[in-house]
């Protein structure tokens, strides 16, 4: 310990670090500058960042993108109830937005200049607090077909529980993943909620897995964790597409799962205006075609509700659908009992 | 978990000139200013603990117990924990307890024998034992699990050997929980048995051989001697185990074997929302980790009384092994090594190179720069102002007085409690329309303080201890005022040990997964976010050009970091090193 070492005068940085110190500055200095807050969009869609770069590319708002999981999505807006950070909600299915929308968190009465197809009508509240974008299915069986003999390829949701299928199911938790509810839902509104229930007590007793999300699902499904994957439609799509060994089975019924946009109850003024700009651009063309491409491995394979916009080609694959629809009004409300009780007697 | 002790008689050198100066020099004019000083800084870090974590860990934890406090209504109910039983945690609790103790178990002859060699043997290669376990303890745990995860994949480098990478597949399970949680806990058990074997002398080894005994008595003997560093050792990997969140969330989640600390997780951020739920669960997780974490610093406390450093103290003599022994030694080690470290990297390499790399670097390094970027300033910031609490704290703590003595069990305490449910309590304490903090990246920068401040106060405890009282008065004898002190003798003498406790913290921060998760801005999502976002998807090829790049840009920070320090502190350095750095 030498006090007058303090005084030994610091020596000049050599070329190289002064260089590699640059460099790293450079990276820092060149890295995209994350936008001032203009329109905060909560999402949870495979295409929302392109769609965000999009508007802003088109427009000139910038936006500050959150994308999550639609379960921790929903909870990180419950969270924030007293305090919301979030000017538009964009997410798949509508019987949670229907809760916010009873809970006056979403701003109610605009009507976007689009022209809807029936069933995008059909599926528009009155109360105008939300608006289809478009529509998958809550659940379809994707098989992988060679390590499962035909003989046992599951044709209907019964299928699931029989012997030869022990162990080679999985699904999504409803709990983290938000199009799971509207598919167990979807089998308690077919079955009747007892039945519903036992049904799901029958699959967990034939060794039914639960992931917490399509993606990791799907890839215990590629890992041959399981031979068969309850998944949404759009990557049941996405993943056969890529993948040759793989197919869908599209049971009778399918929930029908909207995906929806919501402006936020607080939001005004010039956010506002912005707000309605982002559901505008969505819902147009150009929009269309950027979630049309923007996430072809799932949510791109959705079907349109908007006159003069195609579908997508993989959509040729579900055939023989037989849509269920959900009454918002009746199962959104319902959506916490149902998961508890899913958490309790099958996920854990 | 202290990494980092000092024995009695190093936190305190007497000497004849202390005591005369002490005596001289009291009263001095402007001791009352001094006084003053010091009470502002008492009370100063008593805020700063209350709004790290005394409001919200209190408001959150309290939830357990009064599930409607949050709406004013003071009514008790054991109703939460009942919750918290019939969701999961009581299966979670059971499998988080069972690999934990699996891990800890398997964690502690594995450090204690690299500790044996870096300490007691002279093979040519020891000096790499310990860079290698500090890779180990700074390489975020979702890295070794998002490595299983790559090595097993379709894609991946066992492609070719359906069979092995059939066996592979086992490592998505709870062997591979057990095998990540088991590396991340072996750094916890080597630097247990590191500090006790360097601060052991060879007097009883020695009097054995004169008395005689036998080889096996004289290795009970040693085993005897180094017991309470292999408890302390156990206790801290157990601890850090049963704490772990990344794991529970990737190789855990991914393969349906629940762990506590995802449940904690999912109770606070998935429907349906249960605040008093997570804090149930949170009560039942630290019930099993806190007497785990107590068990460890009184062992650590024990065996730091008993050290026989001092005059008389003869290390001793290292072993010079046979040729074979050696070789058998270093193939174990290597083997470790290439599980360790080489797998998950050469699996996340092979993978790297595959797709459309070259098409797709500039899209990865586009995703990827602005959460590094983002990362980097607030760990920058935080780990600053971690150090700036952690130092006065390290000196409260090391005097022993009732303040230390209460900082020193409250630190013990929040280095028990798992990151998930600290970014739980800051949810629901600082999204309150009295606290608006919630949704800013200065409530995530607060978490990241709250977090590193343990670990970077036991880094600087044992320096701060070191340093000469002496110093400090001789400065004021040759008219040095408290802050010329403070910037001509006791900052040059502690730089090293101040940055080592500022990198280590960049680096935890950077690399923070519960927090950021919980907390993390609109549209700024932190590096841990957007790495995990690849880990639980299945575009294998971007995921691990991720996880690479991510590792390489921060390792990159440190060793510039570093260059930067050593050529900016004077030549030589100060004579303090932290202890067990040796």
């Amino acid at each position: 310990m030498n006090l007058s070492s303090m005084s030994t005068p610091v020596p000049a940085l050599p070329r190289t670090l002064r260089l590699a110190l640059f460099a790293l500055g450079a990276i820092l200095g060149l890295a995209p500058q994350v936008q001032a807050a203009t329109l905060t969009v909560y999402a949870a869609m495979g295409y929302d960042a392109r769609v965000a770069r999009a508007f802003t590319h088109a427009t000139g708002i910038r936006v500050n993108l959150v994308h999550l999981s639609t379960g921790p999505l929903l909870a990180r807006v419950q969270a924030e109830a007293a305090h919301p950070q979030w000017d538009v909600l964009w997410f798949d299915g509508n019987l949670a937005m229907r809760q916010f929308a009873r809970h006056r968190q979403l701003s109610c009465g605009w009507l976007p200049a689009v022209h809807y197809t029936p069933q995008g009508r059909a599926l528009l509240p009155a109360d105008r607090c939300y608006f289809p974008v478009g529509v998958t299915y809550a659940g379809m069986m994707l098989v992988n077909t060679r390590r499962l003999p035909q003989g046992d390829w599951p044709l209907q949701w019964r299928d699931l529980t029989k012997p030869a299928l022990y162990g080679k199911v999985g699904m999504n938790n409803p709990a983290i993943s938000g199009p799971t509810y509207p598919f167990v839902a979807g089998m308690m509104q077919h079955l009747g909620l007892k039945a519903g229930e036992r049904y799901f007590e029958r699959l967990k007793a034939n060794g039914l897995k639960i992931f917490p999300r399509n993606s990791v699902t799907l890839r215990a499904l590629q890992y041959g964790q399981i031979d068969v994957a309850v998944v949404q439609s759009s990557a049941a799509l996405g993943l056969a597409t890529k993948e040759p060994g793989l197919r869908v089975i599209p049971a009778a019924p399918s929930a029908e799962l909207p995906s929806d946009l919501a402006i936020g109850a607080r939001v005004q003024g010039r956010t506002l205006q912005s707000a309605r700009r982002f559901v505008q651009f969505v819902l147009s063309p150009a929009g269309q075609k950027v979630l049309q491409e923007g996430d072809v491995s799932a949510d791109s394979n959705y079907q349109p509700l908007l006159t003069g916009v195609r579908p997508v080609s993989a959509l040729a694959k579900l055939t023989g659908v037989r849509p269920l629809v959900l009454n918002p009004a009746q199962w959104g409300p319902l959506e916490p009992k149902v998961v508890f009780w899913f958490t309790v007697h099958v996920a854990r | 978990m202290s990494l980092v002790e000092v024995s009695a008689d190093q936190a305190q050198i007497p000497g004849p000139m202390t005591q005369s100066l002490s005596q001289t020099l009291r009263p001095v004019p402007g001791s009352r200013r001094r006084s003053a000083a010091g009470f502002a800084g008492v009370v100063l870090l008593g805020a700063a603990a209350c709004a790290l974590w005394g409001w919200p860990l209190l408001s959150f934890l309290l939830g357990a117990f009064f599930p409607g406090l949050l709406h004013g209504r003071f009514v008790p109910s054991l109703r939460p924990f009942g919750q918290a039983l019939q969701g999961g945690m009581s299966l979670a609790l059971r499998n988080s307890l069972m690999v934990s103790l699996a891990a800890a178990l398997f964690a502690l002859p594995l450090g204690a024998w690299l500790a044996w060699l870096q300490v007691r043997s002279l093979v040519a290669w020891r000096g790499w034992i310990e860079p290698a376990i500090w890779l180990l303890l700074v390489m975020p745990g979702y890295f070794l699990a998002s490595g299983w995860i790559l090595l097993a994949a379709p894609v991946g480098p066992l492609a070719r050997w359906p069979w092995i990478q059939s066996v592979a597949g086992h490592l998505l399970g709870p062997v591979g929980i057990v095998l990540t949680l088991m590396f991340k806990a072996l750094p916890f058990t080597f630097l247990a048995v590191q500090s006790a074997l360097t601060a052991t002398s060879a007097a009883p080894d020695e009097a054995a051989r004169v008395l005689g005994l036998s080889r096996r008595r004289r290795l009970a003997l040693a085993a005897t001697l180094l017991l309470p560093a292999l408890a302390a050792g156990f206790a801290a990997a157990f601890a850090e185990s049963m704490s772990d969140f990344a794991v529970a969330a990737t190789l855990g989640a991914g393969s349906g074997f629940v762990l506590a600390t995802y449940t904690i997780e999912q109770a606070v951020n998935a429907m349906p929302l249960n605040f008093p739920m997570a804090a149930a669960g949170s009560w039942l997780l630290l019930a099993l980790i806190l007497p785990a974490l107590f068990l460890q610093a009184w062992l650590a406390r024990r065996a730091a009384g008993r050290r026989s450093l001092g005059p008389r103290f003869r290390p001793a003599a290292p072993l010079r092994l046979g040729r074979k022994a050696a070789g058998l030694h270093g193939l174990a080690a290597g083997g470790l090594a290439l599980v360790a470290l080489g797998l998950p990297l050469l699996a996340a390499g092979s993978l790297a190179r595959g797709g459309t790399a070259s098409a797709n670097i500039g899209a990865t390094l586009n995703s990827l720069l602005p959460a590094f970027r983002y990362s980097l300033e607030l760990a920058v910031l935080a780990a600053s102002v971690t150090v700036m609490l952690a130092w006065p704290i390290a000196v409260a703590v090391v005097k022993r007085g009732r303040a230390g003595r209460i900082l020193d069990f409250a630190l013990l305490a929040v280095m028990a409690l798992p990151g998930i449910v600290l970014a739980a309590a800051y949810v629901l304490a600082y999204n309150q329309p009295y606290t608006p903090l919630y949704g800013g990246s200065s409530l995530l920068a607060m978490a990241y303080v709250a977090l590193a401040l343990p670990a970077a106060t036991k880094v600087l405890q044992g320096p701060v201890a070191q340093l000469h009282q002496g110093f400090n008065e001789a400065a004021r004898v040759h008219g040095l005022s408290r802050l010329q002190a403070l910037r001509h003798v006791e900052i040059p003498l502690l730089a090293r040990p101040l940055f080592s406790a500022w990198l280590l913290s960049v680096l935890h921060v950077a690399f923070e997964l519960p927090a950021s998760e919980l907390l993390y801005p609109a549209g700024r999502p932190p590096l841990a976010v957007a790495l995990l976002d690849t880990v639980s998807g299945v575009q294998f090829h971007q995921q691990a050009r991720l996880q690479l790049l991510g590792m390489a840009l921060l390792l990159s920070f440190a060793v510039l970091a570093r260059a930067v320090f050593a050529r900016l502190s004077t030549r030589g350095g100060p004579a303090i090193a932290p202890a067990g750095a040796a």
